[in-house]
């Protein structure tokens, strides 16, 4: 597998959000605006690289007894550092994504990019491993935040797109239920569009 | 035995360079954490009081702490010419187990001048509509808020933020009325 | 806080914030353990217990050690490690006093150190700076909210099963739906408190 396959998995064939269904917390929860998704996308990418290239530099010192709690330290580690730096100097931002911050910790993508990819593999291809897959993600709850802002508080990036009120924005978006229905509207889309070409595909052979 | 020193050797070794790590950053940020807090303080102070003088603000001896769930704190506001011309509290509405912080200004004759939100952990889209400037524009100039109009859709979250105000006018007309005897 | 509050509390942690419905908490398991109402039960019992006993020991272990020594900032670290500690000793305490238990529980006990729910609720008990008596309250309430909500999903999948259901839509898709419907729902629960 060369560099660009490796990038573009996280991105189409192994997409965190939408293919692998994993992580679904944060996706959830945080994409009621888009500059939300944006500052949990940019905070969740260097969580992924940095524990990514740090689990992969110490992968040979740490017995494969011990690896498990060893890289929950090391993913926590830079999870409360990110933590800090976001209340310093981006605080509006921090005090919006809340405790989703810590738990970046839990979230699975997280530690299963360090048990199935890290482990195994040198730095460089690691860190575009984490490169892709934050992408991914990233590029997911922008999408999903897209339509829940737009069509339940009429705005993009907090800027009116409606004007004069010509269309009333549907605030279930914005609240829980709209999260559950728009992903899973979203989901559905998406393996359409998948099955379609797949039988594409299958036809041409 | 041997293998069982080496793995808690290993664990010890990577939680000392995490916690150590963690202490640098802490030290960092710790500076630049507190001023941020303090600077949303003063920009919703400076939102509500435009003529206030920031300096008078820092000076410890203008806060005055409250016994009390509610009212947590109130600030004495001067201008420039060191005149007293307000107090602003520092409000925590009680919301269902949900909060809403925010500041609201009182001049000295008893009307409230304006507020500004701290932190409103709502509902977006729902009890956040308590943040739009027409809700708050219902309150200034009011000695008495009982008739703001509730907003459909945050019908809790409004509710809170009027009781809260009705609790600070309520302080103020009995304790810090006429402005002469503040003896904090 | 009287009783009265304390009930409000529980009712409202259990019904109003539901912790999987309006706080998207433990997500993954939700949707991945839900397929039979058995495991969902089993599920759902294994969180209340772990749930229970993580906030007790996370909470004493913030406001005894953390917060008098100044090492506030540690608290997510200290937390993900006294939660997995805490998975594994009610592993082997099962395994060795309650082998019945064990063999209804014992494969979802793994799961719940990457459930969400458990440190958000460790780190929620901190942030709205409860007392004792409110934390295990809210604790209890949250857990037994989200066993009671795993429990009736999974009813309803198991009926969706026969459903005629888009092929593209089968399995996640039509899940996360069937959650969006019932959280709205539970939104009624808002005006009753």
């Amino acid at each position: 597998m060369n560099n660009k396959e490796n990038f573009l998995k996280g991105i189409f064939s192994e997409n965190p959000v939408f293919m692998l269904v994993l992580g679904m917390c944060p996706v959830l929860a945080i994409t009621t605006t888009v500059t939300n998704a944006l500052g949990m996308g940019l905070a969740f990418t260097f969580v992924l690289i940095m524990s990514n290239v740090i689990i992969s530099l110490i992968r040979k010192f740490i017995p494969n007894d011990i690896r498990i709690p060893a890289y929950i330290v090391v993913i926590a580690t830079v999870v409360t550092i990110v933590d800090m730096f976001m209340h310093a100097y981006a605080f509006s931002l921090y005090e919006s994504l809340g405790i989703f911050i810590p738990l970046i910790v839990v979230n699975c993508v997280v530690l299963g990019r360090a048990e199935a990819f890290a482990s195994k593999n040198g730095v460089f291809a690691s860190f575009i491993d984490a490169l892709g897959m934050g992408a991914g993600f990233t590029l997911s709850i922008t999408l999903i935040s897209t339509v829940r802002e737009v069509l339940g508080s009429g705005t993009f990036l907090g800027i009116d797109i409606f004007p004069f009120d010509l269309v009333q924005p549907a605030s279930i978006f914005v609240i829980a239920p709209g999260a559950f229905i728009t992903l899973g509207i979203l989901l559905g889309i998406i393996n359409t569009i998948r099955f379609k070409r797949a039988k594409k595909a299958q036809a041409k052979e | 035995m041997k293998k069982y020193i080496h793995l808690t050797l290993v664990l010890f070794i990577i939680a000392f360079l995490s916690g150590f790590l963690m202490g640098v950053v802490n030290d960092l940020t710790k500076g630049p954490i507190a001023e941020a807090q303090a600077r949303k303080l003063a920009n919703g102070v400076q939102e509500i009081f435009k003529e206030v003088n920031l300096d008078a603000l820092k000076d410890e001896n203008n806060t005055v702490k409250l016994d009390d769930k509610t009212l947590i704190e109130y600030y004495l506001i001067y201008n420039d010419d060191e005149e007293l011309i307000g107090y602003v509290f520092y409000v925590d509405a009680p919301n269902a187990y949900k909060a809403i912080q925010f500041i609201v200004g009182i001049d000295i004759n008893g009307k409230v001048r304006g507020l500004s939100y701290l932190n409103v952990e709502e509902t977006p889209g729902l009890g956040t509509k308590v943040k739009g400037d027409s809700f708050k524009e219902d309150f200034v100039g009011k000695d008495n808020v009982s008739n703001v109009d509730i907003i459909s859709g945050a019908t809790k979250s409004s509710n809170a933020v009027k009781n809260g105000v009705q609790r600070a006018l309520d302080y103020f007309n009995k304790n810090l009325k006429g402005g002469t005897n503040n003896e904090q | 806080m009287n009783f009265g509050q304390l009930v409000a509390l529980a009712f409202s942690a259990i019904l109003i914030q539901n912790v999987m419905l309006t706080q998207f908490l433990g997500t993954c398991p939700f949707l991945g353990v839900s397929k039979k109402s058995q495991s969902a039960i089993g599920m759902g019992l294994a969180v209340i217990f772990v749930i229970t006993l993580s906030s007790i020991l996370t909470w004493s272990v913030y406001w005894l050690v953390l917060d008098p020594l100044g090492l506030e900032y540690m608290r997510t670290i200290v937390f993900i490690l006294i939660i997995s500690g805490v998975v594994q000793f009610v592993e082997m305490f099962i395994k060795k006093t309650a082998p019945a238990i064990y063999k209804m529980l014992g494969i979802y006990l793994p799961l719940i150190t990457t459930n969400c729910a458990v440190l958000g609720v460790a780190l929620i008990n901190i942030n709205k700076e409860f007392n004792f008596i409110e934390m295990v309250v809210y604790s209890v309430g949250i857990s037994v909210g989200y066993a009671l909500v795993i429990y009736v999903f999974s009813t309803i999948r198991e009926r969706i099963e026969k459903a005629p259901i888009p092929e593209s839509f089968k399995g996640t898709p039509i899940a996360l739906i069937i959650a969006g419907l019932m959280s709205i729902a539970f939104i009624g629960f808002a005006g009753i408190l």
